[in-house]
């Protein structure tokens, strides 16, 4: 050959040699000198055919074709190894099942949680640019930040704000549908004009509540559209009642659309001008929208610098006051954001514990396997051929898990929907998407590596010559003692952490079940029901009403007591009816920071619900309009405000009506107003047979019969006084108990839930690992019984080997523990994130658990005969 | 798989063999080549049959391969799917005008 030729042709070769590279290393071993040869008998031939150019073509033509082959080549390799894992599977169906069930609940789990945040917490809210979207809150000067707003700053807000493109207030009430059909309690919106605007969602049906002559507009839900009226497509401009005013129907929302509560059923103009308002009536809600190039902090800042203007102008109301900026978001999940992502880490332990059981599974597996890969090796499998077989196997199990685990998720999700309390924030929300899947596929994948890296790192580098002999001895030192004592030592730290987290909760879950809330929840039934304006215009006629219904149903058979209150306890509302008063006679009253919680109820109302008098009288009949004005304060207000007095006799002026004082002519006891939660806060009782201001009273019957019985007989026992009286809410009193724990409730099933399936799943484990070291050692074993080893030994010495690992395991969770368990510490109530008795009990019972998983193997040893032990070649399966 | 039917060769010399059968049109690439060995032997269509020197080119040692009897028979059969096609084909005149060129 011409040697410019030769030169070349040299060149081309050696650039062939590093092309070789893009073919998986098992194949470049295998055929790489022979294409490298073949390459160098085409150079020849083609050098001597048609030259230099011939020679530079054929570099390029063998371009293309490693370029066309070389992926070919992988996925052959991969398909070789795919079926070669399936057979594998298919031959083990006892171990598939097993590593795929215990992957298909760590994907699930995960999955299902994921999805849950994702659509919670990740997801923009179902508004127009929803990022833009705020809320406003004021500031009060004792440290609330999230107070509403009152209608006149609100109004003050609106006007002098350049942040926003639209600020809008809305509060929500009780509205009575009237007409066609049953009278119907709804939960309203009273809206500011320019609420659709802002929030960006328009009616699906209908121009919305614009200001046109005639009635004034409201605007129906979707839901309440089909219920009541049965998608009339020709409701609009339908007149309505709704507690006795004319509205027509000026639009449909979409179906799905909500903000505020859920259950908000129709929404209505504000009636009335927020600038004319009480500049201390603090209860609108606010939503605005940033106006596109202004930031947050711009917009606080414009907003501080307004609130700082009304203090000035109005400091008997403003005075110390300041705003509150927060994306709408934050507001809507913020609270359940904690919750979630704690419940995310929990999934992800349980993940990891499963990965660790499949490690251990695998690991198991190779060491029987060991004959196979030495023999593979022997014949000339690379290292890196068994690693990729390997990972292929534990991949393609944590696939399949994968696909289980996601039919799991669905289930699952399912079932925490309908388990969970509907303080949830959008949960309807919560829907499958392309993100959800990506990650399901990403964890399945990212866990079978994980899981096959162990062994398949152990598996790489065999003892060739123990694993031909297929000896007893050589077995030992193959299966990687430690590798698999540390799974079991971290499966059992990990199932720890989850059992501590779950008993925390569950220990504040008791606290707050225990806890009592001031009144007795059992035997009690409640319902709510509203005096119509129309009917009920006046205090006279409310106070006929409310004495004629309650004499009524106290008359009832089974009925022990009955009384009315304005707004039962635990039923929410933060700052609702919450007022200022002052002391007769005392200097320091005038301050105005003596706050209270007003309740109007009636006589016999404190016995229904067995709040104790601890001093002084209840209310009476007589305490009625025109008698000398009466208040009854509960314990806590008397502590706090007449220590070392008795208030009994004492006279208190309220800040809500400029009325004559009122004496205190008794002392309740103190009641969870709010929530189980929430220490008591001073409450005072206002008799409201004497100022009868309230239209929407519940009623608490004490009863003797059935509870559901008596609920039908109260309920005609009150239409038969007004066959129009809407009448709705009707549960037992411990119902709504319960209700108010619901979201502890919540999270703590969840945890338990995930801490079991931990628990189990590293059970499984040990129980595993532990069987497996037993069959190992049963020779060793036959020769012990045979030199005189008592059964009991024996089970001591296997029991030995599990524990030392468990009780490792523990040592490390309870160290980890002290450091994780501060995140919980905002979910607990009553419990310190560090309670002793919590972290003992969840120490014991974890090694309880690994205790009965080490015995079950441990009892086997025992019990075997040392002749069948010393004759018993091993082999495992 | 044809390139082997009449007897055993290497890599190199079924290249040859394929580009001398079809006048020079198909030029196999060693990618290519041993790519389609490799999954052939994976499926037992062939098989290796020993290394040994080349007798055109002393000085190196070849890989050899031949049909299995599995292969021998999917080549017999896919030759006889092929031949039906192709009196398929003719008997609709599909194949008229090249029959009367060649």
């Amino acid at each position: 050959m011409n040697p410019r030729y030769q030169k070349v042709s040299n060149l081309l070769e050696r650039f062939y040699g590093s092309l070789l590279l893009a073919y998986p290393s098992e194949f470049r071993h295998e055929y790489g000198a022979e294409m490298a040869q073949f390459f160098r008998d085409d150079c020849r031939r083609t050098a001597c055919r048609s030259g230099l150019s011939g020679l530079l073509w054929q570099g390029l033509r063998t371009l293309a074709d490693v370029a066309r082959s070389a992926p070919g080549v992988h996925m052959e390799i991969l398909r070789q190894d795919l079926r070669f894992a399936f057979r594998m599977l298919w031959n083990s169906p006892a171990f598939a099942l097993t590593a795929i069930l215990a992957l298909a609940l760590g994907i699930g789990a995960n999955s299902a949680i994921f999805r849950l945040v994702d659509g919670i917490v990740v997801m923009p809210l179902p508004f127009p640019e929803a990022d833009r979207l705020m809320v406003v809150w004021e500031k009060n000067p004792k440290g609330i930040d999230r107070n509403s707003v009152s209608p006149p700053n609100f109004a003050d807000y609106r006007a002098a704000s350049k942040s926003f493109s639209g600020i809008a207030a809305f509060y929500e009430d009780s509205a009575n549908l009237i007409g066609s059909g049953e009278p119907e309690h709804l939960l309203s919106s009273m809206v500011s004009p320019e609420f659709f605007d802002v929030v960006g969602v328009s009616p699906a049906i209908g121009a919305g509540l614009t200001a046109e002559a005639g009635a004034p507009k409201v605007v129906l839900s979707y839901g309440l559209w089909q219920r009541r009226f049965g998608g009339d497509p020709q409701i609009i401009g339908r007149a309505l009642r709704i507690d006795d005013k004319s509205y027509a129907v000026g639009g449909v929302m979409p179906a799905g659309f909500h903000f505020g509560s859920a259950d908000v059923a129709v929404w209505m103009p504000m009636p009335f001008d927020p600038a004319r308002f009480s500049r201390q009536a603090r209860f609108l809600s606010t939503v605005a929208r940033l106006r596109p190039g202004v930031s947050p902090a711009q917009a606080r800042a414009e907003l501080d610098a307004i609130a700082a203007g009304l203090a000035g102008s109005y400091p008997a109301s403003n005075r110390g006051w300041g705003v509150t900026l927060l994306p709408l978001k934050e507001q809507v999940v913020g609270e359940i954001r904690r919750s979630l992502f704690v419940l995310l880490g929990a999934v992800g332990f349980v993940l990891l514990i499963a990965c660790a059981n499949v490690a251990n599974l695998l690991l198991a597996r190779s060491a029987r396997r060991q004959g196979e890969i030495a023999i593979r090796t022997a014949l000339g499998a690379s290292g890196v051929r068994i690693v990729r077989q390997m990972l292929t196997e534990s991949v393609l199990l944590a696939l399949i898990g994968g696909g289980v685990g996601w039919a799991l998720s669905w289930a699952a999700l399912e079932m925490l929907k309908a388990l969970a309390p509907a303080a949830v924030p959008r949960l309807d929300e919560v829907s499958v998407n392309g993100w959800a899947i990506a990650f399901t596929f990403a964890v399945a994948l990212l866990t079978g590596v994980v899981s096959g890296l162990a062994p398949a790192w152990r598996i790489s580098r065999p003892d060739l010559n123990a694993g031909l002999k297929e000896g007893m001895a050589n077995r030992r030192s193959f299966g990687g003692h430690w590798l698999r004592g540390a799974l079991i030592v971290s499966e059992v730290a990990l199932s720890l952490l989850l059992l501590l987290g779950a008993g925390l909760l569950i220990r504040s879950f008791l606290h707050l079940q225990r806890l009592d809330p001031g009144f007795d929840p059992d035997g009690a039934l409640t319902l709510t029901l509203d005096m119509p304006a129309s009917r009920y215009a006046s205090d006279v006629q409310r106070a006929a009403f409310v004495q004629h219904a309650i004499e009524r149903v106290r008359a009832l058979p089974g009925v022990a007591s009955a009384g009315m209150i304005s707004t039962l306890p635990l039923t929410g509302g933060e700052g609702f009816n919450r007022f200022g008063f002052t002391v007769e006679g005392s200097e320091d009253g005038a301050a105005g920071d003596h706050r209270f919680y007003a309740r109007w109820i009636s006589p016999g109302y404190l016995g229904s619900m067995a709040i104790p008098l601890i001093q002084g009288r209840d209310f009476t009949d007589r305490d009625r309009q025109g008698s000398s004005p009466a208040v009854i304060v509960d314990a806590a207000l008397a502590r706090r405000y007449f220590p070392n007095q008795n208030p009994v006799g004492r006279f208190l002026r309220l800040s809500y009506a400029k009325t004559a004082p009122r004496e205190i002519i008794g002392v309740a006891g103190e009641v969870r107003l709010v929530s189980l939660d929430r220490e008591p806060a001073p409450q005072i009782y206002v008799p409201v047979l004497q100022e009868p201001r309230i239209q929407t009273m519940s009623l608490v019957v004490r009863n003797s019969a059935d509870a559901a019985a008596t609920a039908e007989t109260i309920r005609g026992e009150l239409r038969a006084i007004d066959r129009d009286l809407p009448i709705y809410d009707v549960q037992p009193l411990a119902g709504r108990v319960a209700q108010s724990l619901a979201p502890r409730r919540f999270s703590m099933l969840l945890m338990s839930l995930l801490a079991a399936l931990a628990m189990i799943l590293a059970a499984v484990g040990v129980y595993g690992v532990i069987s497996y070291m037993v069959g190992e050692r049963l020779h060793e074993i036959g020769i012990r019984v045979a030199l005189g080893a008592r059964p009991v030994e024996i089970l001591l010495l296997v029991v030995k080997q599990g524990m030392q690992h468990a009780l490792l395991g523990i040592a490390g969770g309870l160290l980890v523990a002290l450091l994780l368990v501060r995140v919980l510490a905002g979910l607990l109530y009553g419990v310190s994130p560090m309670d002793r008795w919590t972290f003992g009990a969840a120490a014991v019972l974890t090694a309880g658990v690994a205790l009965m998983a080490c015995l079950i193997p441990a009892f086997r040893a025992a019990r075997a005969d040392p002749i069948d032990a010393l004759r018993f070649r091993w082999t495992p399966e | 798989m044809l390139a082997l039917a009449d007897e055993e060769r290497h890599g190199y010399g079924i290249k040859r063999e394929v580009e001398f059968r079809t006048g020079g049109i198909v030029k196999l690439g060693p990618g290519t080549l041993y790519g389609t060995l490799q999954k052939m032997l994976a499926d037992e269509w062939i098989e290796e049959c020993g290394e040994r020197p080349d007798p055109e080119a002393a000085d190196v040692r070849r890989r050899y391969y031949r049909l299995t009897r599995i292969g021998r028979r999917l080549a017999a059969a896919e030759a006889s799917r092929l031949e039906n096609l192709v009196r398929v084909a003719r008997s609709k005149d599909l194949l008229a005008n090249r029959g009367t060129t060649s």
